[in-house]
């Protein structure tokens, strides 16, 4: 079941009069945990055994370590133990069949043929969003930044909290854990907030995401039929459609949250009008870099440990982030250009310093950049095969010899929607104008909502495509 | 994506972005308001669509757009349309019967105007989106009467659910014919009627809602045209029967007792042709083409000599034609090949002269 699919608003609207309804005090939290078991067997029942395997890990190491207060070193066996078991279920789950491919190409290039057999495994959806934060609950219990939750319904409500178990945002559990508690009522300032982020990320997802995909498909489909200029059309559009196609469902997220009840924290700040790489990683996909950052990036020294270390640090952060997206080289390569433009980017900033830095950085040449950089790392992430990422930036860079067919003109306006998007998202950052229109007048706010619940329809694909992040 | 659906998803952005939740809301007020403005956007939606010529492409579209280009190529020809279904679209050859009318003397042009698994309500709506797009009102339309579509009043769900094509058809006014006859009970039993009665209900109000309208609407001047006469000529795979077979159910004696036909379909013809006279048709008549099983064509003969007894009928009972379909022209049990295409056809000529359909 996913936000889009006609099924959702049935299964939504009946599990929100239930848990409004009919329900009180801890039995809301027992009926969300129920609902989002369904929502995810809904994929495939035999999920639930995964899921269930992870919140016992969770539940379990949480209740050794808080059993052994006085014993850290026994608690960090614990952690290590915990969090070795989570990795290999991800591993085996997702990664499997990637390392036995790279580690067979390896020995055959030593002249040895190793054969074994491979697993064919479903990848489960959201098995990546849900044992980060798995991983996120115990290291936060290790530090004893929380307490180890007695009550293992709670672990597993914070790990398979429906509204943002398959595709995230990758919520931490210092934040989820006091709203569980929480006393909550509903209000109409309650169900507009949620309406707004739910109707927006609809919006993104199917009004745009949906609408530019078939620009992009059948490029990536057929590199050698289209010119050059079209691989470039159908890159940024890339870029485009991710956007809107993962901030929409984190929206959609946020939104159907806030109707629980629960707050979950944005995961996009208008990326793309980012002056460098870093402020790029402050604002894509927030939750999953802020994460890199406090469970990977920090543990392994982060910058404390000298200049070339730091290179290192950054380095191993973004290709495992990358190689977090999917067991494939492309995504390593994206995760790569990406820690590589973080370290030049580093190394310009102490070069030149703080204030020279701003004519590159932090101005238009810096926007120029940095976008180039993204856009030119899309390719990989969408592409199908390296081989097709080396056409496709052969032909960005004019070095390939021209296809046959070429997009239609609306193909080469799209990444405009981007502006647009970015300038308004400022333009309601604004104070004064909000004030003015909405937050005064609800009867204003909620025609102004009818007015774009009327355009979603009409903008709505009927076969609406997947989320791109369910993959991961 | 149309232009239109490129600066409508910039206005939802402009909105979505510019708006701020309220502190309070009382639900009454915010669900009026709420409404009122999805109900009165929808409508300018559908209004601005119109006016632009915005449509939900189908296979039926291209047709349309195929006719009226051949009616603009004969801007005096009068013109004939044969509007049906799947059968229709193999067994006439426009090209041909038009020219066979012409050898007679007639300066009628004949347009196949049918489509696969379409409802009495999608052809319909399909001959007025060609008459609105010729400005034109045929001389003569020739509209396909069969047992299968005046038994069920929501074919298309047989066919194409949740799809464009069954969005696109139940208008308001399709969706009175349609549950006109369900509730006269047209469908296999009490659980077909239910299902029937949901998913019609769930098309209306994606139709009514412009569901898609804009994601994949087309502009009706960008649709390709594409000739609905369909001719083929190799037998489906799933296609058993013999010869002797065959020819055993087409000489099979066809009963020809007086028949009106189950009320909903009478009531959506009688309306059919008053509105289509009114558009300035001079005559409307009512055919079927040749099939294998003899219960179908004795529904279209008894219709003919009930209901439809005051106009031109043909129905495909006369001996000689059906031993001319004996042997190898038949697509499966209901359509025809390219060879008996070409023998319907010439027939069919004949059936016309005879009836005086076009005079």
């Amino acid at each position: 079941m996913i936000f889009t699919e006609a099924i959702f608003p049935l299964f939504l609207a009946f599990v929100l009069v239930v848990y409004w309804g009919a329900l009180r005090g801890s039995w809301r939290n027992d009926w969300l945990l129920l609902a989002s078991a369904v929502f995810y067997a809904w994929w495939d029942v035999r999920f639930l055994a995964l899921i269930a395997s992870v919140i016992a890990i969770s539940w379990l190491a949480g209740r050794f370590m808080a059993k052994r207060a006085d014993d850290r070193s026994g608690q960090l066996r614990v952690l290590w133990v915990a969090i070795g078991l989570q990795l290999a279920l991800l591993g085996t789950f997702k990664y499997f069949g990637f390392f036995a491919d790279a580690a067979a190409l390896a020995l055959s290039r030593v002249g040895i043929e190793a054969s074994w057999p491979t697993l064919n495994i479903i990848l489960p959806v959201g098995i990546s969003f849900y044992i980060f934060q798995a991983i996120s609950y115990l290291v936060d219990v290790f530090r004893k930044d929380i307490p180890a939750e007695d009550n293992p319904g709670r672990v597993a409500l914070y790990i398979a909290f429906f509204p943002q178990l398959v595709a995230g945002p990758i919520v931490r559990a210092a934040s989820f854990f006091p709203q569980i508690d929480r006393k909550k009522r509903f209000s109409g300032a309650l169900f507009a907030a949620g309406a707004r982020a739910f109707i927006l990320g609809f919006i993104y997802k199917a009004a745009l995401a949906d609408n530019i995909a078939p620009f992009v498909d059948p490029v990536f489909a057929d590199i050698s039929r289209w010119d050059n200029a079209s691989l470039f059309a159908a890159s940024l559009a890339f870029g485009t459609q991710i956007y809107f196609d993962f901030a929409g469902y984190s929206l959609m997220a946020i939104g159907v949250a806030r109707w629980f009840g629960f707050y979950i924290p944005k995961n996009f700040d208008t990326p793309y009008v980012s002056t460098s790489i870093a402020e790029f990683w402050r604002r894509w996909h927030m939750s999953l870099s802020f994460w890199l950052r406090d469970y990977l990036y920090i543990p392994l020294g982060g910058n404390r440990k000298g200049e070339g270390k730091t290179y290192r640090n950054l380095m191993i952060t973004m290709v495992l982030g990358g190689l977090w997206h999917g067991a494939a080289w492309s995504f390593v390569i994206w995760g790569a250009l990406h820690g590589a433009a973080l370290c030049v980017h580093r190394f310009l900033q102490r070069v030149l310093g703080g204030g020279a830095l701003l004519p590159i950085a932090g101005g238009a040449l810096g926007l120029l950049l940095t976008l180039m950089v993204v856009f030119f790392a899309w390719v990989p992430f969408r592409a199908d095969n390296l081989g097709d990422v080396v056409q496709i930036w052969s032909g960005m860079l004019g070095f390939r010899e021209n296809g046959l067919d070429r997009l239609s003109p609306v193909a080469f306006y799209i990444p405009l929607l981007l502006v647009i998007d970015s300038l308004f998202s400022r333009m309601g950052r604004m104070g004064r104008v909000s004030k003015h229109w909405s937050m005064k007048s609800p009867s204003l706010y909620w025609a102004a909502m009818g007015c774009l619940a009327a355009m979603a329809f009409a903008l709505y694909p009927l076969k609406s495509a997947p989320f791109v992040y369910f993959q991961f | 994506m149309h232009w239109i659906a490129f600066i409508a998803a910039a206005l939802a952005l402009f909105l979505a972005h510019i708006l701020r939740a309220p502190d309070r809301s009382r639900r009454v007020v915010a669900m009026a308001w709420f409404l009122s403005a999805f109900l009165v956007s929808t409508f300018t939606i559908r209004v601005i669509s119109e006016r632009v010529g915005i449509t939900r492409p189908t296979e039926f579209d291209q047709f349309v757009s195929h006719a009226a280009l051949q009616a603009s190529r004969e801007p005096d020809a009068p013109l004939v349309l044969f509007v049906g279904a799947s059968f229709t679209r193999n067994a006439i050859d426009d090209q041909e019967l038009t020219r066979k009318l012409r050898d007679a003397g007639y300066p009628h042009r004949v347009i196949n105007l049918s489509l696969q698994g379409a409802s009495l309500q999608e052809r319909d709506a399909h001959l007025w989106a060609f008459m609105r797009s010729t400005q034109r009102a045929p001389d003569v339309v020739f509209l396909e009467v069969a047992d299968e579509f005046d038994r069920d009043p929501a074919y298309v769900f047989n066919v194409a659910k949740f799809s464009d094509r069954a969005i696109e058809q139940f208008d308001p006014d399709s969706v009175f014919w349609s549950l006109k006859g369900l509730a006269q009970g047209q469908c296999d039993g009490l659980k077909a009627c239910l299902t029937s009665a949901v998913l019609l209900k769930a098309h209306a109000l994606m139709n009514w809602s412009n569901l898609g309208l804009f994601a994949t609407g087309k502009a009706r001047k960008d649709i390709s045209p594409v000739p609905a006469f369909d001719p083929q000529d190799h037998p489906r795979e799933t296609f058993r029967l013999n010869d002797s077979e065959i020819q055993k159910n087409l000489s099979r004696p066809t009963d020809i007792a007086p028949y009106m036909g189950p009320a909903w379909a009478r009531l959506f013809r009688i309306d059919q042709r008053r509105k289509l006279e009114a558009a300035g048709v001079r005559r409307v008549a009512y055919y079927y083409p040749p099939v294998i099983p003899a219960e179908d064509r004795q529904y279209v003969a008894r219709l003919c000599a009930g209901e439809l007894s005051d106009f031109p009928c043909i129905a495909p009972v006369d001996q000689k034609l059906l031993q001319a379909l004996e042997g190898q022209v038949w697509l499966d049990e209901k359509h025809l090949l390219r060879n008996g295409a070409d023998v319907y056809t010439a027939w069919l000529a004949d059936q016309i002269e005879r009836w005086g359909a076009l005079n």
